[in-house]
């Protein structure tokens, strides 16, 4: 421990400062490089990790050939690796179709292109990795190989290598060619070739006439169409089902006092942004119950137009009969008016003014005709289904019979009372107002148990305006209250004896008013 | 010389003043509700405003504490002195912090290896601290004078690694835990009395702030243990499905405490029955690695290895707040200030941050009016909560994308188990699939 203080003064405290934000640097880039490695992993399209290895290739390639420049025996050490991963390929032949799954292709391989790409791309990996990397290193590196093989070929009489007769048939082992040894480094490549060759003329082979390949490419395809289709029906069935169940949710409600935040993308730094996010979920919950509203709206107003059209004709004959102008007694309220210092000469004129101007309208019983337009609007109206012609005769300008009629007619629902029904002069609109109820709760919230207590604590305004200072700040007092600066020490025993104690005390109505006295006077 | 004009301001007495002292005092305003008007809709809208600003001053992140030279392990409060704070990071060394003029006091290099646990003695003269290379150690809180040393004041060898510290809150005992539960004297060099019950290591200890007599650890083998320090033997143990990190005590509920759990939430416990907890706190998006209360108990503030800090009510399962900034790495440790405004978190890239427990609130000395708006503005923030617009902008957080995702991953999830487990209820005989709320089913179970 000594001997590191030491070392620790030892450095300078710029280099200790440069070390540390380093390291610091190091951890940070760790944690990226693991958040980027952790998205890449999940990729798993084949397309992208085609270009993907194909570029990470590319860029070993030239990291090599920079490592042969600067670092040789690095390079070295590189051209090993890739030596033994020839090696392996040779020896294991994994990627040389004598698998199970390349076995498999095999016999699809007729039929399927895909299959039949599936295995030409193995073959060609094989081939890839059994090449030989021909650099002036190799050369050396292939001279050295020679000279080791021509040692063993020292050790082993010529003799093994010679080619045995086709002919001896007793021993299957010795069936099969013998490569020379000279050729084999050039004719390896060839090989590889010639085997891919091969295997393809056998396919082609396998096709004897043009006109079967072709039916058989009919076939494939009709059967993949009839799959395609099934497979479509089949999908469409299942999302049919699943979009049954969604549509009946079942919320199960876990009663929690704290409701989870509502963790977005999206950061509020201004009053605007405050306001953006209201405006969005306005727009956004809005639409659906927008769209509904109007579908109502409409064949509610194609209704009340032609009962007005209806309506209209009846009252325009009837004013025309009875030239006579029903006068209206309106109670009218009594309102304060401010006495002010006006002089009654100014007084007649404005009358007389809004006299001429309103001499033409009868105000009031256009006001009489709009009130009763919005009733009757309001009003459930009876509906009439019937069909003309059915059971008797029926065409253009015929009405169906008035028993007809009278069967098919549903009676209207009784109208519920408006609020506007005892008061002549004003026409409260029943509807519901959206921008408001956008503000308002629509579920009772968890302390509650019933409207009544939940309206009680809304009611109460809390402000100065509409209570005394005193109150205000009884009212407002936090519920936590410390002082600035102070240590909080746990709860200790004396608290707890304090609170027990005043638990034991009786709650009588002579103590809450020696208490509150002084509030309420 | 020239004529200068005055404006005075000029008031009758005769209008505010009451004329003897048997009449009530004049009140220059009229309380007639008829005057005002529209009560509920005035401050429905002036706590719609209060709560925009609300998110708009919330900056809560105030200073950054840099120095150490690798990741800070473990934080210790004063006990007495508000300003000062002690940190122990991963390579030793130990660091006291001035939070006032935010800048290192003094630095010791206190172990060979990681700096397991520090605490403040109750009286504030000297604090202890253990460490990876086996030793207790106690230390002077005053620096050492010009030329001295910094040399422990009392060293402790022990045989196994420790990995939790705890000191009594009146007398001189402190507890270590790290194979198993040790309760030291502070005259003595060999542990007075060790709980254990099967388990190989014990990742921390904690004392009871209230009843001062009480333990509780938390166990590798999933559980949390609970001891009485005047009896031989622990006192009883809940195993649980995840490992708990770390555990503490509520300052103000004597029963109470909380712990962190691997399985991304909290747990808090009644002591007196450990057979469920009382809430399952559950926010983050993976574990969870310290937690501490606010000395009211109102509140406590966890620090998680996505690298965020979350504060949870004592008593709702959800957070209400969430602290996280593109700098911070894993947060290791954390502590809420003992005048319950300030929350400090030491994180893996070697910084302590300084942040407000209360994100939107001002500091210092606010003057009489600025406080009482506040606390209006707090009322009507309260009393209008449940409006679906208030609520609303209330409960917006920003989060970072990736952890955004990975909790609508972990939503998607639940909801995917509970829906199963609502199919398999459905559609078995009724009775043979039991309900197993949310709270059960993260105790394995109780052994006394």
């Amino acid at each position: 421990m000594p001997t590191k203080e030491e070392s620790i003064k030892a450095m300078s405290l710029e280099e200790a400062k440069i070390r540390r934000a380093e390291l610091q640097k190091a951890r940070a880039l760790q944690s990226y490089y693991e958040a980027k490695a952790r998205r890449d992993r999940k990729i798993k399209s084949k397309k992208y990790r085609k270009v993907h290895n194909k570029a990470k290739r590319k860029e070993m390639l030239k990291q090599f050939d920079e490592m042969v420049k600067t670092n040789p025996e690095g390079a070295l050490e590189e051209l090993k690796k890739l030596e033994m991963g020839r090696m392996q390929e040779r020896m294991s032949l994994k990627h040389q179709n004598s698998g199970k799954w390349a076995k498999s292709k095999a016999i699809m391989a007729k039929y399927d292109e895909d299959a039949r790409k599936a295995m030409q791309q193995q073959l060609e990996i094989n081939k890839e990795l059994t090449q030989k990397v021909a650099t002036a290193l190799n050369n050396d590196e292939e001279d050295e190989d020679d000279e080791e093989e021509a040692d063993t070929e020292e050790v082993l009489p010529d003799f093994v290598n010679d080619v045995e007769k086709a002919g001896d048939a007793s021993n299957p082992w010795m069936r099969g060619k013998l490569t020379e040894e000279e050729q084999e480094k050039e004719q390896e490549s060839k090989m590889a070739e010639e085997v891919i060759l091969l295997e393809d003329e056998e396919e082609m082979e396998e096709e004897v006439n043009e006109e079967e390949k072709l039916l058989r490419e009919f076939e494939n395809r009709r059967k993949q169409q009839e799959e395609d289709i099934v497979d479509e029906t089949a999908l469409s069935e299942f999302t049919s089902i699943i979009r049954g169940l969604t549509q009946k949710p079942e919320v199960e409600t876990i009663v929690d006092n704290s409701t989870p935040l509502e963790e977005g993308l999206t950061r509020i730094q201004t009053l605007e942004d405050t306001e953006k996010l209201q405006e969005t979920d306005i727009s956004e919950t809005a639409e659906p119950e927008v769209v509904e509203i109007v579908q109502a709206d409409e064949t509610a107003k194609e209704t009340s137009t032609k009962k007005a059209k209806k309506r209209k004709r009846n009252i325009e004959l009837k004013e025309v009969i009875t030239k006579e102008s029903r006068v209206v007694t309106v109670p009218l309220k009594v309102t304060t008016e401010e006495v002010g210092e006006e002089d009654m000469e100014d007084e007649m004129d404005q009358r007389g003014l809004i006299k001429e101007a309103f001499a033409g309208d009868d105000v009031i019983s256009d006001f009489l005709k709009e009130k009763r337009k919005k009733e009757d609007a309001g009003k459930p109206k009876a509906i009439d289904l019937t069909l003309p012609g059915w059971g008797e005769w029926g065409g253009k300008g015929l009405k169906p019979s008035r028993k007809k009629r009278q069967r098919f007619r549903t009676k209207p629902a009784q109208a519920v009372v408006r609020k506007d029904a005892k008061l002549p002069e004003v026409i409260m609109s029943e509807q519901r107002d959206k921008s408001i109820t956008l503000h308002q709760v629509s579920s009772l919230p968890f302390p509650f148990e019933n409207y009544a207590q939940f309206e009680s604590t809304i009611r109460c305004p809390l402000g100065r305006t509409w209570n005394s200072e005193k109150t205000v700040k009884k009212v407002t007092l936090p519920r936590v209250v410390t002082q600035l600066g102070a240590i909080i020490e746990p709860m200790g025993r004396e608290e707890l004896k304090k609170s027990q104690q005043q638990k034991a005390e009786p709650h009588t109505w002579k103590k809450w008013m020696e208490n509150n006295i002084g509030d309420i006077i | 010389f020239s004529k200068m004009k005055v404006k005075v301001l000029s008031r009758n007495p005769d209008d505010y003043v009451r004329e003897t002292k048997y009449d009530i005092q004049r009140v220059p305003r009229n309380y007639d509700p008829s005057l005002h008007p529209f009560e509920v809709n005035r401050e429905y809208a002036r706590a719609l405003n209060a709560t925009k600003l609300e998110r708009v001053f919330a900056k809560p992140f105030l200073a950054s504490l840099d120095g150490h030279r690798d990741g800070v392990n473990c934080m210790a409060k004063h006990s007495t002195n508000l300003s000062s704070l002690l940190s122990g990071s991963c390579d030793g060394e130990l660091k006291i912090w001035n939070l006032t003029k935010r800048e290192c006091v003094r630095t010791l290099q206190a172990h060979e290896g990681f700096v397991r646990g520090i605490v403040v003695r109750f009286c504030g003269t000297s604090f202890f601290t253990v460490g990876d290379d086996k030793t207790i150690k106690q230390w002077k809180m005053q620096s050492p004078g010009y030329g001295e040393e910094e040399e422990p004041l009392n060293t402790i060898l022990g045989k196994t690694v420790f990995t939790g510290l705890d000191h009594h809150r009146r007398e001189g005992v402190f507890a270590t835990c790290g194979q198993q539960v040790d309760i030291w004297d502070e005259q003595r060099s060999s542990p007075v009395r060790s709980f254990t019950w099967g388990v190989d290591s014990f990742s921390s200890v904690r004392f009871n702030p209230v009843e001062t007599e009480l333990l509780a650890s938390c166990a590798s083998d999933r559980s949390i243990v609970l001891y009485d320090m005047r009896e031989a033997t622990p006192l009883k143990k809940v195993v649980m499905t995840m490992r708990s990190n770390t555990l503490c005590w509520n300052p103000m509920e004597a029963y109470y405490f909380t712990c962190a759990n691997e399985d991304y939430s909290l747990y808090t416990y009644d002591m007196r029955n450990l057979e469920q907890p009382v809430v399952v706190h559950m926010d983050h998006v993976s574990a969870v690695l310290d937690v501490d209360f606010s000395p009211t108990g109102k509140e406590f503030v966890s620090a998680s290895f996505d690298k965020t800090i979350r504060i949870f009510p004592k008593d709702g399962g959800h957070s209400r707040e969430v602290y996280h900034t593109k700098r911070m790495q894993h947060v290791i440790c954390i502590k809420w200030s003992a005048d319950n405004k300030y929350i400090l978190s030491g994180s893996d890239e070697m910084n302590i941050r300084l942040w407000k427990a209360n994100a939107s609130e001002k500091l210092g000395v606010v003057s009489y009016c600025a406080e009482k708006a506040a606390n209006y503005n707090q009322k009507l923030k309260e009393k209008y909560q449940h409006h679906p617009q208030v609520k609303r902008i209330a409960r917006h957080r920003h989060l970072p994308k990736n952890i955004y995702h990975q909790a609508k991953e972990l939503r998607v999830m639940r909801e995917a188990r509970r829906r199963k487990e609502k199919n398999v209820r459905k559609h078995s005989k009724p009775g043979s699939v039991p309900v197993v709320t949310e709270r059960e089913k993260h105790v394995v179970t109780v052994v006394k």
